[in-house]
């Protein structure tokens, strides 16, 4: 189902409807099921849902660049923090040596997790990169 | 200052100063509570009231850069999350405080914030999407109410003019042992190729008597004229009442100068050698920043104007900025200074030929 703007802010109309990983909606989080230990880390991180309903969100109020990110965002929030922070060093200027290896970077994303739209922004970077000659060595 | 003065919302909500020392102390209290809960440190009496009442971190009294690296290795060591914070607080009684930081992680759930120009208020997510940017043109768009100006009013800390008369008063005195204006009536063009005019602003020690870095007025006056005689040239000063615009001080004393070359002086320090054959602005050398700007520097400038007067190109002098943001620090108070100056001024007034005495401090 397509969310509109009229869904917003999710949190406040639909807080049955937002739910973590393990199931747990916003309205079972309280102070007492914290203390009761039935909270975990793991409940209160964002899903590639709530990312996506974002992306439908902010697509109805007429901003479709921040729908792709948050698109993009949603793929993401499987990939471990490590890889992430690797390809994030390798997209600033004068990190990647040649366009092979942002390629390369893009082909695990696609490959490992499946993150096709986040692979095609790097990929896009990559040739972006070569045009402006943001791969030659600055440091 | 900026929302009082331009009503310009920012979303901030002035307190009265008691409901602020109540809120710090209360704030410090959680999260004493959270440190000593969590074993991870023992704030003392004395850490806790320095920061209640600092001004900056020169004033407190807290733990120490290597203290603090230790508390951030047990953090990472023993993994506590935001979860071990919110019951540490409810353990010790801190409920309000555990509910709100549980609001707080609760947004990240949902990641409504994630819209354009988010914010929340009264635990209710707000942003372009659900409260979008309504301005078409002057009188459209968000409008400040009666009882938002209101509040927007009641900022705290107030400096105002008095104020800053009151502060410049304390040095008045002081100021009166060291130096000596006298008013010796319209200014005349000088003659003479080796009469440099100090053009000095409407309320110099008249009204203001150090500069923002805190040096005296006689202080600054000395390093310059006693430069500009050290290399065989005669000073003159003039008040000018028509502009208290440094740029405009200098032209206009360059203008009045025998050699062509002025220096304008404003009281708050501010610093500038004009030509003048030059355009406005077009000067010479500036001094910009009065809070970073010494006496040394001001003997500097004396004697570049000196130089040029005899013709020569001196290297302009330099007063080092290590990056400092003034600007914020010294905005209201320059403001004031300004309003002071130019409430001295009037359309077409003549510029008087003052006459320094140099009394020195007397005991």
């Amino acid at each position: 189902m397509t969310l509109s703007r009229s869904d917003y802010p999710l949190a406040e109309t639909q807080p049955e409807r937002i739910r973590g990983k393990r199931g747990l909606c916003l309205t079972d989080i309280t102070l007492d099921a914290v203390m009761a230990g039935d909270v975990t880390m793991e409940d209160l991180r964002i899903t590639p849902q709530a990312l996506r309903a974002q992306a439908d969100i902010a697509r109805d109020a007429g901003r479709p660049t921040l729908a792709l990110n948050f698109e993009r965002a949603a793929e993401l929030v499987d990939v471990p923090q490590d890889f992430i922070m690797q390809v994030y060093e390798l997209l600033r200027p004068g990190r990647a040596r040649s366009r092979a290896q942002l390629l390369d970077a893009a082909a695990t994303l696609r490959r490992d997790y499946g993150a096709g739209r986040m692979a095609a922004f790097v990929e896009e970077a990559a040739y972006a990169y070569e045009d402006r000659g943001l791969f030659t060595y600055r440091f | 200052m900026l929302q009082r003065d331009f009503e310009a919302d920012g979303g901030l909500t002035p307190l009265p100063e008691e409901r602020a020392l109540d809120l710090r102390m209360q704030a410090i209290a959680a999260v004493s509570a959270v440190f000593e809960e969590l074993e991870l440190a023992q704030p003392t009496t004395e850490m806790k009231q320095s920061v209640a009442v600092a001004s900056g971190s020169d004033e407190t009294r807290s733990f120490s850069p290597r203290d603090v690296s230790f508390i951030s290795e047990a953090i990472k060591d023993r993994g506590i999350s935001v979860i071990d914070v919110i019951k540490a607080l409810a353990r010790r009684g801190f409920r309000e405080e555990a509910e709100n930081l549980l609001n707080v992680v609760k947004l990240r759930v949902s990641g409504d914030y994630l819209q354009t120009s988010a914010m929340i208020r009264d635990g209710k997510v707000i942003s372009a999407v659900n409260d979008p940017n309504t301005y078409l043109g002057p009188g459209t768009g968000y409008r400040v109410t009666e009882e938002r100006r209101q509040q927007l009013n009641a900022i705290r800390d107030v400096l105002d003019q008095k104020e800053v008369l009151r502060s410049e008063a304390m040095h008045e005195k002081e100021e009166a042992r060291r130096i000596r204006y006298r008013s010796l009536g319209a200014a005349l063009p000088g003659t003479a190729p080796g009469d440099i005019v100090i053009g000095i602003s409407p309320a110099f020690g008249l009204k203001l008597f150090q500069t923002t870095a805190g040096h005296r007025l006689s202080d600054v006056l000395h390093e310059i004229m006693s430069a500009i005689r050290a290399r065989g040239l005669t000073p003159r000063v003039v008040r000018f009442l028509h502009t208290a615009d440094t740029s405009f001080l200098g032209l206009s004393a360059a203008r009045l100068a025998g050699s062509g070359i002025g220096i304008g002086l404003q009281a708050k320090g501010t610093a500038v050698i004009h030509s003048k054959d030059r355009l406005p602005h077009n000067n010479l050398e500036l001094f910009s920043n009065a809070p970073i700007t010494q006496l040394a520097h001001y003997r500097g400038l004396g004697a570049n104007a000196a130089a040029y007067a005899l013709g020569e190109m001196p290297e302009p002098v330099v007063v080092p900025q290590r990056g400092e943001a003034m600007g914020s620090r010294y905005h209201a108070r320059v403001a004031l200074i300004y309003a002071i100056e130019t409430g001295l001024t009037a359309e077409g007034a003549a510029p008087e030929e003052i006459e320094v005495t140099l009394t020195g401090a007397k005991p």
